[in-house]
């Protein structure tokens, strides 16, 4: 990862900044980028995350199956092929992407995490299984779609199926052997919690205090916690001075907010746990007691910020419930809250004190209760922003955040829990934010010390790709079309853009192979962006508006997996 | 197992209905009664009803899609024009693992309202029923 020319983590660090030094493509010549290499993955559905880039190889992963290619950049010929046999059985549960959000590297290994929950470590240079673990079971609905992530000597991993009553947690492994060190629950008995009643922090009455014994029992009806969500398929990231790992959990299990009263803790906290032991330093839950399916699960990036004339050690957080969060990382302190997208209503702001969202009663399903449709939600159960990263600007200093500008109608229903069976108990249609620029997304930049949007770019899809800001004073994403575009970091001006084959909803990344600079990106629409939302939009709403929602979209694209590696020309 | 026997002799008739139905494409919407009522295409007899809960609950639109069109899941506006009921009934309880279609055969909720789901989607394919939210017809 030391290195400038490798792209060894899907963030490119590990504090998910998404941010490359390299700049022979800039501001000034990215208009002349042209296609360097391309190839299929051989695979239809949604491509989500980013190959990696260590030395001469490109390491390509797939959604399921879940291949895995070894490119040699020399000559583009595989060095070697991973192909997992999985049962297929676990693809319904997957329902209704089979995304994977990429690989990791370290100690010469490369880590899998497949949709069957098995987390594989194979020889970076032979593609051979040193070591296999099964970290969930998907006969109970347990899948993964996250990539896993290796800081320092561990391999961290979580898991998915927040929408079929699974118990979130995060698991860290040892990277040389598979030996599990810690497994971390988001809900429950202190202990499964790894939660120090009196030393884990949480913000408090405008102040930090610990949470006191039973935090999450608490916040539960009977054993609800026991199927209570909490799921953990985001982008960790890690302070090496602190060691600390930050990551964010899921929505409480069911989608009925009648059946499950209380806070619901901790599901939709952000975490900070120490990496050897798993002990969570601090917890801070943004949306307690959910009624819209506002997954915390977002990237946590990491910079030092000048807040009030105050250099503070901060995690930044785009949540789905539509608020950028800017809290001190070393303590749990929280800083800033404020809507990065000025349609968002279901709360009219944070309460700073209490840490609290103010809730509209209005856009309330909990308060209506089931069998009412509730309309003109903001943002969508999709969220401002879902788990599309955004990159931070070392330079400037600004948050480049891919977003969503798409709200929703949502109707709570009673549902049963049957293990391995759907847990939704939820009815939702989404359209444009009515009253906008009619397109269903937005690319921002973001100031986090102030919670301020500096500058926004409509979109007339969903912003599904992580972006990639670079040295160059640029900054890359993709679109649903299958767009990829640099921008400008100062205004947001559009200065290339090229057509790949299908949606984009994977990362953009860089590096340099024999002294050039290539900029990289997965195309292959799916996701729930990408298919699952034509669903709602077959009645007319008011807020179509002029570009007729996601359903638009298959004017543009078609399913397909391929990579595109862009170059500048060579000087002749 | 008694009850799946009995659940098929009483639907016999209706069977030889989708059969012919499925032949004969024209008549299918001229016999929707004997598979579901429908008053101002959203209020529906009580087994459709269950069929429709039960399509809620099993969250099916997340690969169907909400009206039925089709998503990453076939259209089954489209499949339940040419599927017979027995062939529905298989197929709902066999899965299709492969293509993301969950085996129903273990769920009790499925198992037990099977056929309102049919008649629910058929009712939808027919173009009787309405997407979105259903009610019981109200009994006088």
């Amino acid at each position: 990862m030391g290195s400038a020319s490798n792209w060894a983590s899907q963030a490119g660090d590990y504090a998910n900044h998404r941010y490359s030094e390299l700049k022979q493509i800039n501001a000034g010549n990215v208009a002349k980028l042209q296609v360097a290499w391309s190839m299929s993955t051989g695979v239809l559905r949604g491509h989500e995350g980013s190959p990696l880039v260590i030395g001469d190889t490109m390491y390509v992963h797939t959604p399921f199956p879940n291949n895995v290619f070894a490119v040699s950049l020399k000559d583009q010929s595989f060095k070697w092929k991973y192909e997992p046999k999985q049962d297929t059985d676990v693809i319904p549960v997957m329902c209704c992407d089979t995304v994977n959000r990429g690989l990791a590297y370290s100690d010469g290994k490369i880590f899998l995490q497949q949709a069957d929950t098995t987390l594989v470590a194979l020889d970076a240079n032979t593609g051979k299984v040193v070591w296999s673990v099964k970290n969930g079971d998907p006969k109970i609905g347990e899948t993964n779609t996250n990539a896993p992530h290796v800081f320092k000597d561990k391999v961290v991993t979580g898991i998915s199926g927040g929408e079929f009553g699974v118990r979130g947690r995060l698991i860290a492994y040892d990277v040389k052997t598979g030996k599990k060190i810690w497994t971390a629950y988001s809900t429950g008995p202190d202990a499964e919690m790894l939660v120090d009643p009196n030393k884990t922090m949480t913000w408090h009455n405008g102040k930090l205090a610990a949470v006191g014994k039973d935090s999450s029992l608490k916040s539960w009806k009977g054993d609800q916690w026991k199927i209570g969500g909490g799921t953990t398929w985001g982008w960790y990231s890690y302070d090496p001075a602190l060691n600390l790992v930050y990551y964010g959990t899921g929505n409480p299990s069911t989608w009925n907010p009648a059946q499950r009263p209380g806070d619901n803790k901790w599901s939709m906290t952000i975490f900070a746990r120490d990496l050897d032991t798993g002990v969570a330093k601090w917890a801070y839950q943004m949306t307690p007691h959910d009624e819209w399916d506002y997954d915390g699960v977002n990237e946590m990036l990491l910079a030092d910020i000048d807040i009030k004339g105050k250099k503070v050690p901060a995690v930044v957080h785009f949540d789905r419930n539509g608020f950028g969060y800017t809290l001190n990382r070393a303590t749990g302190e929280l800083l800033v809250a404020e809507k990065f997208d000025p349609t968002v209503n279901w709360a009219t702001h944070i309460d700073m004190k209490s840490g609290r969202p103010v809730v509209d009663k209005r856009y309330s399903p909990g308060t209506t209760g089931p069998d009412v449709n509730v309309k003109d939600i903001c943002p969508a159960a999709l969220g401002t922003k879902d788990q599309q990263p955004a990159s931070y600007d070392r330079k400037s200093g600004l948050f480049m955040v891919p977003t969503n500008h798409v709200c929703m109608t949502y109707e709570p229903f009673q549902v049963e829990y049957t293990a391995g069976q759907p847990y939704v108990g939820a009815t939702l249609t989404m359209f444009p934010s009515p009253g906008s620029h009619g397109g269903m997304g937005n690319f921002i930049a973001w100031d986090a010390a102030k919670g301020k949007i500096v500058w926004s770019k409509p979109e007339r899809f969903s912003v599904w790709s992580g972006a990639l800001t670079t040295a160059g004073d640029i900054v890359f994403y993709g679109t649903l079309e299958g767009y990829i575009k640099a921008v400008s970091t100062t205004d947001g001006k559009e200065l290339w853009k090229f057509k790949t084959p299908s949606g984009i909803i994977g990362n953009v990344f860089t590096y340099q192979y024999d002294g050039k600079q290539y900029v990289g990106i997965l195309s292959g629409i799916g996701g729930w962006a990408g298919i699952g939302l034509a669903a709602g939009l077959t009645e007319p709403t008011d807020g179509l508006g002029a570009v007729g929602g996601y359903k638009d979209l298959s004017k543009y694209t078609t399913l397909g997996g391929s990579l595109f590696v862009f170059a500048l020309p060579d000087a002749r | 197992m008694m009850r799946f026997g009995s659940v098929l002799l009483s639907f016999a008739v209706l069977l030889t209905v989708a059969t012919f139905a499925s032949e004969l494409p024209v008549q299918a919407s001229d016999t929707p009664s004997q598979l579901y009522e429908v008053k101002d295409g959203n209020k529906v007899d009580a087994t459709t009803l269950q069929g429709w809960k039960t399509w809620r609950a099993m969250a099916c639109e997340r690969c169907h899609g909400q009206a039925q069109e089709g998503l990453v899941g076939p259209s089954l506006i489209e499949t339940l024009k040419r599927l017979s009921k027995t062939e529905f009934h298989d197929k709902l309880m066999k899965g299709n693992p492969e293509r993301g279609m969950p085996p129903y055969s273990a769920v009790e909720m499925v198992s037990k309202n099977w056929e309102g789901l049919y008649a629910y989607l058929k009712g939808r394919s027919d173009g009787e029923i309405q997407p979105g939210r259903l009610t019981a017809i109200e009994q006088n």
